[in-house]
């Protein structure tokens, strides 16, 4: 469990990361817009938003890492255009990862709204700087 | 212009529920698609375009797992098998194939067109149900949704 009395805040300078399996294709290079919406949508366990890494306390290897023996893309924001588009971006550490945070914004109760769906192509097709990768995941 | 039809309003009937999956596709399709005038046959490119989708969801079909992820949950085979199903149905009304074709990450799957500023999508979900939507750009313009269950 975090110590909520010393977590640090997002600042709007900082930037984050988001994790994409190469499988769903949701991220294709040769395709233009080559970042799919659905690389954003919440969960169902995405009950308080979706996750990203902060690169302040994570390499974009440790944000590509996901399931053993897979591959994955990880697309980069700066935190305050998200804020600027009215995204909400809340630091949320979690045991064994301090730069976890979220985007409560993004939550699997509101992703059929209309404010969620535009926020989700504007974060596929306006406000993703860049996508580094493909990284491979281990075998443990 | 059929996106601009789209986007100027849906002449969709309200009272009548589509039944069948040609019935449901069509309807969801009608404000996009004058199904009541004769289509020109598909160009060879985009009938070889369908052939690649299809043969996309039957590899998928083959092993659903390959997408599915942590918190991911990858399309049924049933999902697959009605995607397919939707995929002859639009190839066979001379539709275009989409530009893109993939899993939504809550078991379903998304077709997807793209023109200039709009993009248009049809979403099969988990449960059955099936939406369209068109955006401008980031905007969404309107969607439409059936949630009853489709009969193959």
């Amino acid at each position: 469990m975090a110590d909520f009395d010393t977590i640090e805040p997002v600042d709007d300078g900082e930037i984050l990361y988001r994790r994409i399996p190469v499988s769903t294709g949701w991220y294709q290079p040769d395709k233009q817009p080559p970042l799919e919406p659905e690389a954003f949508r919440p969960a169902q366990s995405d009950t308080s938003g979706i996750s990203v890494s902060r690169a302040k306390y994570t390499s974009l290897e440790q944000a590509a890492c996901g399931r053993p023996g897979k591959d994955y893309y990880v697309a980069v924001f700066h935190a305050g255009e998200l804020r600027v588009a009215g995204l909400e971006v809340t630091a949320k550490p979690v045991e064994g990862n301090p730069g976890h945070a979220e985007i409560p914004s993004l939550r699997y109760e509101n992703r059929k709204s209309r404010q969620a769906i535009e926020w989700r192509f504007l974060l596929a097709h306006r406000l993703c700087l860049r996508v580094e990768g493909p990284f491979h995941s281990p075998q443990k | 212009v059929l996106i601009e039809t789209l986007r100027q309003g849906s002449k969709m009937p309200v009272l009548e529920v589509p039944q069948t999956l040609p019935e449901r596709i069509e309807y969801l399709l009608h404000p996009v698609v004058d199904f009541e005038t004769a289509h020109a046959p598909l160009s060879e490119t985009h009938a070889v375009a369908w052939q690649e989708r299809l043969d996309q969801l039957s590899a998928w079909s083959r092993d659903p797992e390959q997408l599915s992820d942590e918190a991911i949950e990858a399309p049924s085979r049933h999902m697959l098998g009605l995607a397919m199903d939707v995929a002859a149905v639009l190839r066979d009304r001379n539709i275009e194939a989409p530009d893109r074709m993939i899993p939504n990450g809550d078991g379903g799957i998304v077709f997807r067109w793209r023109s200039c500023d709009f993009t248009w999508s049809l979403e099969l979900e988990a449960d059955g149900s099936m939406e369209t939507s068109l955006m401008e750009e980031n905007k969404l313009v309107c969607r439409h949704t059936l949630h009853v269950q489709a009969t193959r």
